[in-house]
């Protein structure tokens, strides 16, 4: 059922779009198909070089403030890539404070200096890496902490220096679970609208909202789509590589508690100020802008409407995450169970969510829950001559099963490697123990596998609060979240007055992140 | 090529501590060039950690270390593991999951040429009989066949001393006897001086040329393997290497006596200060009329050979004997005891 939007799309790939299509590809698709491509690469590299690089900093080194910068360097997670785009843009643009003040200290005018422009591409590459890295630490941490410590010490009697070992054997050992975060990284890239559209990038994602909002073509959307999914396939198939990959790496039972390398004063000061970089400019730089606006104009209505708002968000947020783990868990035990390929197909097809952008899955949902109700309305025209009207489309049903589409893939992903961890035995001494497959679910698997899906619900309960496009266009009337608020006001130029809103969509991602951190600390196998 | 052959490792008064628990006390040990020193004792007496501060991977709190007539640690010096020339053969493998065979015995190869490198991996994949294996991953690879890819890439870079954490452990019986034939040999055939820390017995007397005792971060005894066996220096370190018999000595004139009669001049060499430490197989069994005899089986064990009796004597010890298939026993028999003739063979 939460494939069924994703189906939509692809029924309307067939359809004439009247010349759209041929227009787009004639003028514009090279374009949008480039900046996607260089977005995407360009993100991916930062992203791998920042996170993977902290990650194994605070893993393997000793330095000040590593205790905080441990949990701390994930926090950026709780700022939406657009909300990061409203903020450095505010900072860095002509008008914006540093330019300001750069004019004036040098008595300066536009002609005298360059300065780089934040409304670009490589701007969005800067502004999309701060806020995604978080990913590839993530899995570059978690597969860093949990990577034997017996093959480092094997690496280092060997002959080989803490450099060398990391190039050679821990960054080969954590390639997997590094390419799945980068895939994920990817993805959320490609999807993007927000942000790119702020820094006025053109990519499949933008095109696709304009080529339905201005020319009104839902075929030729549904066809640049297309065009997504279809480098989401690749960059899916490329992930689930790395995960098989990723059985054969893990070879060893044996764990120890690793003594961190000692860093010198200066060694330790130079590694704190590098690994405190991508806090400050992903963080404490854009919370700081929206804490400074809302104290100076901030957004009257909004502590009015606090209250409403922040419940709505939680409330949508936290239904649709539970729903996202019980279905999640549901699929991958199904596999697991049956081993049938039908459920192994519809969960990947599922898996496809993730990347493709919110708009575009609103209009699948909406195009789906149309021709349901069409048949439902007609049922009840031809039985009582009477008219149900948008029973689903127009309520939260839509914006639920949106968020399903959209994040489901999050918690396959998440509770699939929880599964993978539990050896095929468990369940065979489950079975011969006389206990059924719902029992064996319940007493065996859910247990081992609760960590998992706890950091599948905090993941999407943060991704829900955060996610425009798809609240936007599937919302019931007047259902009002932090995101709709903070767009609505943006894009009518009263950045300040949406600083109010931002900032606590920030605060309210931020204890489910740090919890977050938390888990991966204790994800350590043999760590009680 | 002449190889200057390794001048060996001396250990003195090494220290090491976890926090407040204290793992080595005042350890001093040697090991010679192309002999296998084995380490054993109970879990937590101290080995791992033993073997783990040679290699550098811990930093002793007292004591030094020399590899090779260097100094590797000591209060002002802390080499670093990799440039310490250690071979480390892990419990388990270690093996890295990445990389093939070949390149997996290569990793400590340096300042080699691509041809003397691929000549040393492949005279080595010789040495341990795997050479068709040379391209397999180590996942294809069974437990024998990934220790001695394991016992390879440590032996590659020549290292100054080899340290063996329980090596055969992970293997099954048959699979171990091979395998260790194996590595021994070629160890001593490389003349490394090597430190093996197992926590079977039979194994450390089976391999070792010298075997030491540890037992709470100290070493009590070093000897070779057959005086350590017969001649513990005391009831603890004896049982670490099966069965002891404990009997209380009295001294009557210039002669020691125990329970089962009086102590041979020869047999005083077994004399510790209130007893008398005695094997199973010094002692033998012989069936007894009626209820006549000092005591009486109470449970028989299968051994390879024979079986090893429980015997309470008539003064309510336990003594465990060794007895051989020319009799038949039966639990409950009563039995007459005697010392075997030749002691301390």
């Amino acid at each position: 059922m939460v494939a069924l939007p994703i189906a939509e799309i692809l029924l309307y790939v067939g359809q004439p779009s009247d010349g759209t299509w041929e227009h787009l590809r004639e003028t514009v698709l090279f374009r949008y198909v480039s900046n996607t491509v260089i977005l995407a690469l360009g993100v991916a590299l930062a992203t791998l070089l920042i996170g993977v690089g902290c990650a194994w900093l605070v893993t393997m080194c000793d330095f000040p403030c590593k205790g905080v910068l441990r949990w701390a360097l994930l926090l950026p997670l709780a700022i939406p890539p657009y909300l990061m785009a409203y903020a450095l843009t505010d900072l860095l643009q002509y008008s914006g404070p540093v330019q300001t003040y750069l004019r004036e200290y040098f008595q300066w005018t536009k002609q005298d200096y360059w300065f780089p422009e934040i409304r670009s591409l490589p701007g969005a590459i800067t502004i999309l890496t701060l806020s995604l890295y978080p990913y590839v630490y993530l899995a570059a941490r978690t597969a860093f902490v949990t990577q034997s410590l017996c093959v480092i010490e094997a690496s280092r009697t060997l002959g080989a220096g803490a450099w060398a070992t990391f190039f050679r054997v821990a960054l080969p050992l954590a390639r997997p679970a590094i390419a799945a975060g980068c895939t994920l990284v990817m993805m959320e890239t490609v999807a993007e609208f927000g942000a790119v559209d702020y820094c006025a990038v053109d990519t499949l994602s933008t095109g696709i909202y304009r080529t339905w909002m201005s020319r009104g073509s839902l075929e030729a959307a549904a066809q640049l789509s297309t065009c997504l999914l279809m480098g989401v396939v690749v960059l899916v198939a490329i992930e689930t590589g790395a995960r098989r990959q990723a059985h054969y790496f893990h070879t060893t039972q044996r764990y120890r508690d690793m003594e961190p390398w000692k860093l010198g004063r200066l060694g330790g000061a130079g590694v704190s100020v590098i690994c405190c970089l991508p806090l400050l400019l992903g963080f404490v730089v854009p919370a700081s802008i929206f804490i400074g606006m809302t104290l100076e104009h901030g957004d009257r209505r909004a502590w009015e409407l606090m209250f409403e708002l922040a419940s709505n968000s939680l409330t949508v947020a936290l239904i649709s995450a539970c729903l996202v783990c019980l279905l999640a868990l549901m699929c991958v035990y199904a596999v697991r169970v049956t081993g049938s390929k039908i459920t192994r197909v519809s969960n990947y097809v599922t898996g496809l969510g993730y990347a493709i952008p919110g708009g575009v899955i609103a209009i699948g949902v909406v195009a789906c829950l149309l021709r349901w109700e069409t048949w439902v309305i007609d049922l009840c025209q031809y039985l009582w001559g009477w008219s149900p009207g948008l029973f689903l489309s127009g309520s939260m049903v839509a914006l639920l099963l949106g968020y399903q589409t959209r994040f489901l893939a999050i918690g396959l992903n998440l509770v699939q490697s929880g599964f993978a961890r539990i050896p095929p035995s468990m369940d065979n001494v489950g079975s011969t123990l006389g206990a059924t497959p719902l029992q064996r679910l319940l007493r065996i698997h859910f247990p081992l596998v609760r960590g998992s899906l706890l950091a599948a619900l905090l993941f999407v309960f943060v991704e829900v609060i955060k996610e425009l496009p798809a609240t936007l266009i599937l919302r019931p009337f007047n259902f009002e979240t932090l995101a709709v608020r903070v767009y609505q006001l943006a894009s009518d130029e009263r950045l300040p007055e949406a600083s109010t809103s931002a900032l606590i969509i920030i605060l309210v991602g931020l204890a489910p992140v740090v919890i977050l951190s938390r888990l991966i600390d204790r994800s350590r196998p043999g760590l009680s | 090529m002449k190889r200057i052959l390794s001048k060996g490792v001396i250990v003195q008064g090494l220290s090491h501590r976890y926090g407040d628990f204290e793992s080595l006390r005042g350890v001093s040990l040697e090991l010679v060039p192309g002999r296998v020193h084995c380490l054993v004792g109970a879990s937590g007496s101290g080995k791992s950690t033993l073997l783990r501060n040679i290699a550098g991977l811990e930093r002793p709190t007292a004591g030094s270390i020399h590899i090779d007539g260097q100094v590797v640690s000591n209060r002002n010096i802390q080499i670093l593991p990799e440039q310490r020339n250690v071979g480390y053969l892990f419990q388990d493998f270690a093996l890295f999951p990445h990389l093939s065979v070949a390149r997996n015995i290569a990793f400590g190869l340096k300042s080699l040429s691509r041809e003397q490198r691929r000549g040393r991996v492949t005279q080595l994949l010789q040495q341990v009989g795997l050479l068709e294996y040379e391209k397999a991953m180590p996942h294809r690879l069974s437990g024998g066949q990934q220790q001695r890819v394991a016992l390879a890439r440590a032996l590659a870079p020549r290292p100054s001393v080899m340290l063996l954490d329980e090596p055969f452990s992970g293997l099954d019986t048959a699979l171990r006897r091979e395998v260790s034939e194996i590595t021994l040999r070629l160890l001593r055939e490389s003349e490394t001086p090597t430190l093996m820390v197992t926590h079977d017995p039979m194994e450390a007397l089976n391999c070792g040329d010298q075997i030491s005792a540890m037992d709470h971060g100290e070493i009590t005894q070093t000897d070779s393997p057959n005086e350590i066996y017969q001649r513990a220096i005391d009831a603890e370190t004896a049982r670490i290497f099966g069965p002891i018999n404990e009997l209380p000595v009295t001294k009557q004139g210039q002669q020691w006596h125990c329970q089962i009669g009086q102590i041979q001049p020869d047999w005083e060499l077994y004399l510790r200060e209130q007893s008398i430490l005695i094997r199973p197989e010094m002692l033998r069994i012989e069936p007894a009329a009626g209820d006549a005899g000092q005591g009486q089986i109470t449970r028989l064990n299968r051994e390879v050979g024979g079986f090893l009796a429980t015997v309470v004597t008539s003064c309510g010890g336990e003594l465990f004997i060794r007895c051989g298939n020319e009799h038949s026993f039966d639990v409950g028999q009563h039995v007459r005891i005697r010392f075997v003739a030749n002691a301390g063979t």
